[in-house]
């Protein structure tokens, strides 16, 4: 039997039940207070802070490391008794930047302080590409550690976990801190010492796995006296000794929009097999009915909300076609409900674009990064829907046993703060769902990007010619060029382009974390082709080779703009940073996805008015119209967030009975 | 994907291991409503009820605390095929069941969950209360053992011979009520005097226990018929318009069986209050002036009021409702009325899609489009009535009451619902799809009423009363004393070349006629004499004979007003003089008088707030004689005589006799022609060709007319405004 750490106690009488979003008249008040606090001048006084901050400098910098590091350890137990004031804050930051230079040569600046005074108080801190955010998280998650409850500290990918918990380690192990990251192939023996030590780096999904796991083996015990009593009475052998994590205290997210915003209500689900033979046969037949049907005369879709709909001819023909067949076929509505699934995944799922097919299987491609995801399956049966369409042999469905939204998990922090690049364009959902204020930190040197208007161009085919023409324009001239696509496929037609123009390249679809953070890195050495989907090698820095900043610096090029327009900010974001110069731009068409999807009407109204043109119709209207379709898209999300959140607490509220998650 | 009712379910997981069965004590009864069947559960403890149909009762019925819910909705699906209910449904079924306390699950309780629910519903009853000041309930005390001990004694009066016994007594009321309807309907302006406003609200209240206590007697005695508990026990004050009056919760009768029951439990109060009001009016013609006869009265009154505007309307959600809505066999009426019409709205105008139909047959939707609608301007209807009582009738003490109400009002039914539906529109996910339809058919709506009470003109009328007078008019008086002889009957025309109006005989004036007429003769022979005799003798002869003929002429023209003439043509109106006969006229009596006929005008009076604005009015209007409708008159205004005048032209006119206008009552309780303000007259004069003979014939002088002012024609809203301005300057003189 194994000890079971004080901690895990502590963990089950943590409230883990989802705090209610006001509503009525306190969701008025709430969402004033929020414009009220954005008003707050909070960039001036924290940089004001920070400026305190450094004025410790001198008190630390003639110490012995020895001495320092038991300065350290007076600081810690102030922190750990709780007994610290505001000025203790100060002067361990001022510790930290002092440890900093002294273990890895890197003095944090008075911006990323001010950053880290900010991320200590709970906000939501944006900060520029390149400005050293990892160095930031340092300064706040060391008095995290000291405080003794741990400290998550979320990036994106588990190589970047891994490399921040060994580039930033020695800090934390001078400070008297453990420091541990978490991968997605650890064993459960090595994550429950990886999340005991006080700073564990780890990415949202294990750590959301994680802590339902824990969840699933605690079950319905409620509390720490339930728990205890189950213990007793099983003689010493209880789930608890199986658990990993031990409470959510503190959290410092990176990357706080596409964690928090953008992957909000991507359910994480634990599932096992759930086999039904009978079932996965009722799939095949679907696939074939589907296949039987007429797009518009038997069903119509919907793109914009990624629906299809029977129409009565369709069920009718259905209802011929099924009268022979078994079991669930006779009920009309799982018959219509099954081939329903079939047509959706006939028309709205395809192939390299939201999947592929490696080794007779079908891996889903996520609809954001661009990016494979091996382990993840569609819900409901689509999956299975889908591989019925492709012939492939049909997997069996799954059974969830517990699940949770991102959004409510990072909710239960006790204390959770966040930097991004870009938090303004969701600062109003920041607080709203998580009630957390957003500070905008001002680069350290200023910036020197330059975001060219957008190329429209009418048709997809125009919008590629006028890509390579660009590319070969600008590295005629020996700049580095980065080319953003939204997708697998995107970026592929966009390499055999290249190739046929015998421009050498290299492509990113962000399936390999550590090569495409070397490839990334190397972006920014002159005559540089790199062709990479949106969220490819985030978190890594492109620094600019010798000579390329007199020839302007990185270019980016957005080969469409995507659906949220922080996306296509992060994405510029990859230029000029850290005062060097670069330039952005996106070359759009009326034929992206986006735009036909969101603002129909408008595009068909461009694209009569253009007809005859054929060709650019850049224009102050036509960016507009982009602007605009964004706006939508982005409001459309927003609410469907906030209807996932509604749908979770109304469960919440009437299954109560059945457990908490 | 776009499916009615998706099998799966996300959450599915969090039930599917359970096992949970119904709570023992929860009490389930089949019921048909409207040839459907559906299962009833109880909560006796909690007297909460859930209602299922028969789908989902299979589901919650098969679940006996052994098999999980998976494998309870697997037998299911095998039996009932797509009629099963889906994961969906029964985590919404189960979430239900769980939030009206009558699912046991083997876990601990949540109570966290338990205490947030509980007072989420004390939030919610306390706004209730604090959004509805006119209709508060505080509950007090517990009566179902008082109820227990006399159950058996008052139950004997809802059994047959108490019916029997009801019948004769509400017969015996009915029938006295109706017979005295005149009376009855006189004496209602005393009841609320101030002095007798004391008197008024203890016979509400006593009246009130008795209707209270009948329902509680009533759900106690059919309660044993039932097999059921018929548990009350709940008793308080409801203040119904800030008036305290006794209310008790007889909620458990909705158990019982039989849906007559039920319905005599609900209408056990009125039936009561209708006995009440029986017994009271048989007193009430049994005593005269007094106490017993004022108190006998109020009873009356309130019984007949409470039951005809509260109690006994099923438009508003007291007993009758709930009897109504049994009855009718569709629960919730009134919610699910207002759903059928959102839905109706939802689907055709905003073309929200999948909806589930809140009508299960054709039966229901025709009531809930007939329910709906008459209720909700029933309830605004007696809202206004109501406040609009209290701003005559309230003591200027209490006046600071009526504005409040009337902001409560305003705000609970007019600016929440308001605040609630542009909140749905904007934020609902429900609408997520179609809310662009949505909103701008709601605007289009709000801009096409807008346009239409704002902006088009309207009509505008006033209507004044008035009466018409002949434009020429001659009373005829008694010209010498004398006894009336004959005479031309009322009504008659009469013309200064026909029969006299009037023939009188004065004996006294005939023999001193005579007399004179002899004396003369002897003059005569006198003077003849003297011609003979002596001439200066005859001069003085003839100079008296002058003298006598001047008496002569003088008599005899006093007998010639004997008989007394038309002046002019016309119609003679002397309503009396059937009764002359031989009686005596002293001269100057006032006979009656002659009006002309071509040439009538109407007098009509108009109070300030009209009078101010006859500037606006057309000329030209139009008016009705009282009583015949169906004719139309039409006329010129020809002078608006300024206020002043506080003498009307006729008592007809007068408040007390039916009329508009406002006058003192004089202590004899006689109509007064003394208006209680100044007013302004109106002279009218019908159109010469709009008196063709026939319609000649239909008016008459002294009639009551009533007459249409047209103002030029105004947006509704204007009108509207300037009626709320004007009442609200008569209360508060502003």
């Amino acid at each position: 039997m194994t000890e079971v750490a004080g901690e895990i106690w502590r963990m089950l009488d943590e409230q883990t039940r989802d705090r209610a979003l006001p509503q009525g008249a306190d969701a008025l008040w709430h969402a004033g207070m929020g414009l009220f606090s954005r008003m707050r001048l909070r960039q001036r006084q924290i940089l004001h802070r920070a400026q305190s901050v450094l004025a410790w400098e001198k008190d630390f910098a003639g110490l012995t490391d020895h001495r320092l590091q038991e300065e350290a350890g007076r600081s810690r137990e102030v922190f750990r008794l709780h007994r610290d004031k505001p000025r203790d804050l100060d002067r361990a930051f001022a510790l930290v930047r002092e440890v900093a230079e002294r273990q890895i040569g890197q003095k944090p600046f008075a911006v990323q302080v001010a950053g880290g005074l900010g991320l200590a108080q709970g906000w939501i801190v944006e900060m520029a590409t390149g400005e050293g955010k990892t160095l930031t998280a340092t300064m706040p998650a060391v008095v995290a550690g000291w405080r003794g409850r741990g400290c998550h500290i979320i990036t994106v990918n588990d190589y970047l976990a891994r490399r921040d918990a060994e580039w930033m380690g020695r800090i934390y192990r001078f400070c008297g801190l453990q420091v541990a990251f978490i991968e997605q192939d650890m064993e459960p023996k090595d994550r429950r010492p990886a999340y005991l030590a006080d700073i564990t780096y780890c990415t949202n999904k294990e750590v959301t796995a994680d802590f339902l796991r824990d969840k699933l083996q605690v079950g319905r015990l409620k509390n720490a006296s339930s728990a205890l009593l189950a213990r007793i009475a099983s003689g010493g052998r209880s789930p608890l000794d199986r658990l990993v994590q031990r409470g959510l205290a503190c959290a410092i997210v990176d990357e706080a929009d596409s964690v928090l915003v953008d992957e909000a209500v991507t359910p994480l689900i634990i599932s096992g097999p759930g086999p039904n033979r009978e079932q996965l046969e009722a799939f095949r037949q679907a696939a074939d009915a589907a296949g039987a049907l007429d797009s518009f005369a038997d069903y119509r879709i919907n793109l914009r909300y990624r629906e299809v709909e029977l129409t009565a001819q369709g069920r009718g023909r259905l209802a011929a076609m099924a009268s022979s067949w078994p079991g669930v076929w006779q009920g009309a509505r799982r018959r219509e409900e099954l081939v329903t699934k079939a047509l959706t995944a006939k028309e709205l799922y395809l192939k390299d674009k939201h999947y592929i097919i490696s080794d007779g299987k079908v891996v889903i491609v996520d609809d954001f990064t661009g990016r494979v995801m091996p382990d993840r399956s569609w819900r409901d049966g689509l999956h299975q829907a889908v591989e019925a369409k492709e012939r492939l042999e049909v997997t069996d469905p799954k059974d969830t046993y517990a699940r949770i939204s991102f959004q409510r998990f990072f909710r239960l922090y006790q204390h959770l703060s966040g930097m991004t690049g870009t938090a303004r364009e969701a600062a109003a959902e920041f607080w709203q769902i998580y009630g957390r204020p957003i500070v905008v930190i001002p680069t350290n040197r200023p910036c020197r990007r330059k975001v060219l208007p957008d190329i429209v161009l009418a048709t997809k085919e125009l919008k590629w010619q006028r890509l390579v023409e660009e590319v070969r324009q600008i590295h005629a001239r020996g700049r580095p060029i980065l080319i953003g696509t939204r997708s697998v496929r995107d970026s592929e037609q966009l390499s055999l382009l290249l190739q046929d123009e015998r421009l050498s390249h290299q492509v990113l679809n962000a399936a390999r974390h550590r090569e495409e953070a070397q490839i990334i890195a190397g972006a920014g050495q002159p005559g540089q082709i790199t062709v990479a989907t949106n969220m490819a090698g985030r978190g890594t820095d492109i620094k600019l080779g010798r000579g390329v900043a007199d020839l302007g610096g990185l270019h980016v090029v957005a080969a469409e703009r995507n659906e949220s327009g922080r996306i296509d900010r992060q994405l510029f974001g990859r230029c000029a940073r850290q005062g060097d110069p670069g330039t952005a731009q996106a070359i759009v068409s009326l034929e992206d996805e986006f735009v036909r999807r969101y603002t129909p009407d408008i595009v068909r109204h461009l694209d009569r008015r253009h007809a005859e043109t054929k060709g650019d119709l850049s224009s102050p209207v036509t960016r507009a119209a982009f602007r605009f379709a964004q706006r939508r898209a982005e409001r459309f999300a927003l609410r469907q967030r906030k209807s996932v959140m509604q749908l979770d607490r109304w469960l919440d509220e009437n299954l109560g009975f059945a457990g908490e998650l | 994907m776009s499916v009615d009712r998706p099998t799966f379910h996300e959450s599915w997981y969090r039930v599917a291991g359970l096992r949970p069965r119904l709570l023992s004590e929860v009490g389930i009864r089949r019921q048909y409503f409207r040839g459907r069947l559906w299962y009833v559960l109880e909560n006796p403890a909690s007297n909460q009820f859930a209602r299922m149909d028969e789908n989902a009762y299979h589901f919650a019925g098969s679940l006996d605390g052994r098999r999980t819910v998976s494998e309870v909705w697997c037998l299911c699906n095998e039996r009932l095929g797509d009629a099963a209910p889906t994961q969906g449904e029964v985590i919404h079924l189960l979430g239900q069941l769980h939030a009206m306390n009558l699912l046991y699950v083997d876990l601990p309780p949540d109570a966290a969950g338990l205490l947030n629910r509980y007072r989420r519903r004390v939030q919610r009853e306390v706004m209730g209360y604090l959004s509805n000041l006119l209709f508060l309930r505080i509950p007090l005390f517990d009566p179902d053992a008082l109820l227990n001990r006399w159950a058996g004694l008052v139950g004997l009066a809802y059994r047959w011979p108490g019916l029997l016994l009801w019948l004769m007594l509400v017969g015996a009321g009915g029938f006295i009520a109706v017979s005295n309807l005149g009376e009855l309907v006189a004496q209602s302006a005393d009841v609320l005097d101030p002095a007798n406003l004391v008197f008024l609200y203890l016979s509400f209240v006593g009246v009130k226990i008795c209707h209270e206590f009948s329902h509680a007697f009533a759900c106690k005695h059919f309660g044993r018929l039932n097999r059921s508990s018929g548990e009350v026990h709940a008793m308080g004050v409801m203040f119904l318009v800030l008036f305290p009056m006794p209310y008790v919760d007889a909620s458990s009768a909705w158990s019982f069986r039989n849906k007559w029951h039920r319905a005599i439990v609900g209408m056990a109060g009125v039936l009561a209050e209708l006995a009440i009001a029986s017994i009271a009016t048989i007193v009430w013609t049994r005593t005269s002036a007094g106490a017993v006869h004022v108190i006998a009265y109020n009873v009356i009154f309130i019984a007949s009021v409470s039951t005809l505007i509260f109690n006994g309307n099923p438009l508003l959600r007291f007993d009758a409702y709930y009897v109504l809505s049994d009855l009718i066999e569709i629960p919730n009426l009134a919610q699910r009325s207002r759903n059928y019409l959102y839905y109706l709205v939802k689907r055709y105008a905003w073309g929200v899609k999948r909806l589930s139909n809140p009508a299960y047959s054709p039966g229901e939707r025709i009531w809930f489009l007939t329910y709906g609608p008459a209720s909700t301007l029933y309830r605004i209807y007696i809202s206004i009535r109501i406040v609009l009582f209290l701003n005559n009738r309230l003591p200027p003490a209490f006046f600071i009451l009526v504005p409040i109400l009337a902001t409560t009002a305003v705000l609970g039914w007019l600016m929440m619902p308001l605040f609630r539906f542009v909140r749905y529109l904007a934020t609902s996910p429900e609408l997520a799809r179609s809310r662009r339809r949505a909103v701008l058919s709601t605007l289009a709506a709000v801009a096409g009423t807008t346009v239409l009470v704002g902006l088009i003109r309207m009509p505008d009328h006033y209507r004044i009363e008035g009466v018409v007078e002949p434009a020429q008019l001659a009373l005829i008086h008694a010209e010498t004393d004398g006894f009336v002889a004959g005479f031309l009957p009322s009504s008659s025309t009469a013309s200064p070349a026909g029969e006299p109006l009037v023939r009188a005989v004065n004996p006294e004036l005939e023999t001193q006629n005579l007399r004179l007429q002899a004396q003369r003769r002897i003059l005569e022979v006198r003077r003849r004499l003297a011609e003979l005799e002596e001439t200066a003798a005859g001069q003085i002869v003839a100079e008296e004979m002058a003298a006598l003929d001047e008496q002569i002429a003088k008599v005899q023209s006093e007998l010639g007003k004997l008989d007394l003439m038309a002046p002019f043509a016309g119609i003679w109106v002397a309503p009396g003089i059937d009764r002359t006969q031989g009686t005596y006229l002293k001269r100057g009596e006032r006979v009656g008088f002659v009006g002309s006929l071509d040439d009538l005008i109407i007098r009509a009076t108009a109070r300030q707030e009209i009078a101010a604005m006859m500037e606006d009015a057309e000329k030209a209007v139009e008016f009705r004689v009282e009583g015949r409708p169906d004719e139309t008159f039409r006329g010129r205004i020809e002078k608006v005589f300024p206020a002043g005048q506080d003498t009307l032209p006729s008592a007809a006119l007068s408040y007390a006799a039916g009329g508009s206008m406002p006058t003192h009552l004089k202590p004899d309780a006689q109509p007064d022609t003394k208006a209680a303000e100044r007013f302004f007259e109106i002279r009218i004069r019908p159109d010469s060709r709009a008196t063709s003979d026939e319609e000649r014939a239909t008016l008459l002088t002294g009639q009551r007319v009533i007459v249409r002012v047209s103002m030029s024609p105004k947006p509704l809203l204007v009108q509207w405004g300037r009626s709320a301005r004007q009442l609200f300057q008569r209360r508060f003189h502003i």
